[in-house]
C-alpha cells in the first residue's frame, strides 16, 4: 500500500514537471520565435504599400 | 513597389538555412504584432559590427579576415586622406564628420553585399531577403564603383564597353574572386595596386613577351608596357572638385560633388611599382581633387564648432599624384593606339606630359609624366 501510494506520488509530481516543463520551453520558444516579424514580412503586398508609403515620407518606423 | 523600397521576406528564404535561425536572433527587435514595439532595437544590418557581426559564428574563417580587408575599413582611402591632411590631426577638422557622412558609405559588409543594396546605394533587400553567394554586380559592385568602373565595363560613357563584358559576359567576381575580396593580401597595404587581384595572364598565358606568337607583344619587353596601355578605350577622368558640404536646413549637411568629367587616354610612369603591378608605364586617371576641394569644411567647421578648421587643411597637397595608376575597364583587342606601331609611337597627346600639367597640379604629379615619347618608327 506505502509503495503504491510512493508511486502514485512520483507519477503525479513526474506529470506535473512535464505539463510546467513543456509550458516553460513554449514560452521560451515563443520569446524567442520570429513569427510576428515573419507574419508581416511575408505579406508581401501589405510590405509592398508600406514601402510605397515609406517613399513618400507617409510611414514611420521605430528603432 | 517591390525590390530596394521595402523589406518584404520571401517565404522561401524563411525555411532556408539562413532564415531558420531566425529573425530575431540576427536583427533583435521583439515578437510582438505591434510594429513601433516590435522594431525596437532592430539592427539594420547585424554583420556590420568588426568585420561579420553575427555571421561570424558560422562563418569564422571569413570574417577572421575580413575585418582587415580593403573592402571593410577602407584604409586605402583613409591613408590618402591622412597623407595631404597631414600633419594635422584628424579630430582637429571636420574629417571625421565628413567621413561618417560620406566616405564610410561605401564600407562594404556580408549583408551590404549578400542581402542588400550597400549603404551607399541607400540600402534595402536585393532579393526579398534571399542571400547571393556572389552579390549581383550591377546591384552591390556598381554602388560603390560606379561610373569609372561600370559605366566603362558596361560601355555606357560613349566608348566601347570591355570585351570581358561584352563578348565574355563575365561579372566583377569572375576576376575579382571572393578569396581576394574576403582577404586583402598582402596583409595592411593601402593602394588596390599592390593587393594580389586579378592578372591578365592568370587568363592569358600566351601574351607574355618574349614567347607570345604576336609581335608586338615581344617587341616590348616584359615589365615595360601594361597590358591596358595597348588594350583600352579612352575612359572617363573626373577634373575638379572632390567633395563639398551643403547645409540647407539646420543640422542637415548635404555632400555634394560637382565635379567636371573628362574624357581621355594618358599613359603615364607608374610610381607605384608592386609585384603585382611590375610595369614601368601603366595608364593614368586623374582623380577628383585640387588644393581647395575640402575647403568648405573649414567653413561649416565654424558653423558647427564655433571655430574654424585649419587654413591649410590639405597642408601636404604636394605630396600625392592628381594623376594615378588605373584599371581602366574598357579594355578591347584591337584599339586606336594598337592598329601599328605608328598608332602609338609619335604621338605625344596619348602620353601624360607637362603640357597635361596645370599650376595647381600637386608637384607629385611630375613623377607620372612621360619624360620621351616613343618616336615613330620607319615603316
Amino acid at each position: 500500500m506505502r509503495k503504491k501510494k510512493l508511486a502514485l506520488t512520483a507519477i503525479t509530481l513526474m506529470g506535473i514537471a512535464v505539463t510546467f516543463g513543456t509550458g516553460i520551453s513554449d514560452a521560451v520558444e515563443e520569446e524567442n520565435s520570429s513569427s510576428a516579424c515573419i507574419n508581416c514580412h511575408t505579406d508581401l503586398e501589405e510590405m509592398d504599400s508600406y514601402g510605397a508609403a515609406a517613399a513618400s515620407g507617409g510611414a514611420a518606423i521605430a528603432g | 513597389m517591390r525590390g530596394r523600397d521595402n523589406f518584404g521576406v520571401a517565404k522561401d528564404f524563411v525555411e532556408s538555412v539562413h532564415g531558420e535561425i531566425g529573425c530575431i536572433a540576427c536583427h533583435f527587435g521583439n515578437n510582438v504584432d505591434d510594429m513601433e514595439k516590435a522594431h525596437e532595437g532592430v539592427i539594420k544590418d547585424p554583420s556590420e559590427e568588426d568585420g561579420g557581426g553575427v555571421c561570424k559564428e558560422c562563418h569564422e574563417e571569413i570574417t577572421a579576415t575580413f575585418k582587415d580587408a580593403m573592402h571593410y575599413k577602407l584604409n586605402g582611402i583613409l591613408d590618402i586622406v591622412g597623407t595631404i591632411t597631414a600633419p594635422h590631426k584628424m579630430g582637429d577638422t571636420l574629417l571625421p564628420e565628413a567621413w561618417k557622412l560620406d566616405c564610410a558609405d561605401c564600407h562594404a559588409t556580408c549583408g551590404g553585399c549578400h542581402v542588400a543594396w550597400p549603404e551607399v546605394a541607400k540600402g534595402g533587400l536585393l532579393d526579398r531577403h534571399r542571400f547571393k553567394k556572389t552579390p549581383p554586380m550591377e546591384k552591390t559592385c556598381y554602388g560603390c564603383h560606379g561610373s569609372r568602373f561600370a559605366g566603362e565595363y558596361m560601355g555606357l560613357l560613349g566608348a566601347t564597353a570591355d570585351v570581358h563584358y561584352e563578348k565574355g559576359q563575365m561579372v566583377c567576381a569572375d576576376c575579382h574572386t571572393a578569396n581576394q575580396l574576403h582577404n586583402t593580401q598582402p596583409a595592411g597595404v593601402n593602394r588596390y595596386y599592390a593587393t594580389e587581384t586579378a592578372r591578365c595572364e592568370q587568363c592569358h598565358p600566351d601574351t607574355k613577351s618574349g614567347s607570345s606568337k604576336i609581335a608586338m607583344h615581344n617587341a616590348h619587353p616584359e615589365g615595360t608596357l601594361a597590358c591596358a596601355v595597348c588594350h583600352a578605350n579612352e575612359y572617363f577622368n573626373c577634373s575638379n572638385c572632390h567633395v563639398s558640404l551643403d547645409i540647407k536646413e539646420p543640422g542637415k549637411i548635404k555632400v555634394i560633388f560637382p565635379s567636371d568629367p573628362l574624357v581621355t587616354f594618358k599613359i603615364g610612369k607608374n610610381i607605384d611599382i608592386s609585384p603585382q603591378n611590375p610595369y614601368k608605364y601603366n595608364l593614368v586617371r586623374h582623380t577628383p581633387m585640387k588644393k581647395d576641394s575640402l575647403a568648405s569644411l573649414r567653413y561649416f567647421q565654424k558653423v558647427l564648432k564655433g571655430a574654424p578648421g585649419p587654413e591649410d587643411l590639405v597642408a601636404s597637397y604636394d605630396a600625392l599624384p592628381t594623376w594615378n595608376s588605373a584599371s581602366v575597364h574598357s579594355i578591347q583587342r584591337k584599339t586606336k593606339q594598337n592598329q601599328s606601331c605608328n598608332a602609338c609611337h609619335g604621338h605625344p597627346e596619348l602620353f601624360l606630359t607637362q603640357t597635361d600639367l596645370v599650376p595647381e597640379d600637386p608637384a607629385a604629379n611630375k613623377k607620372i609624366i612621360v619624360d620621351r615619347i616613343p618616336a615613330a618608327l620607319k615603316e
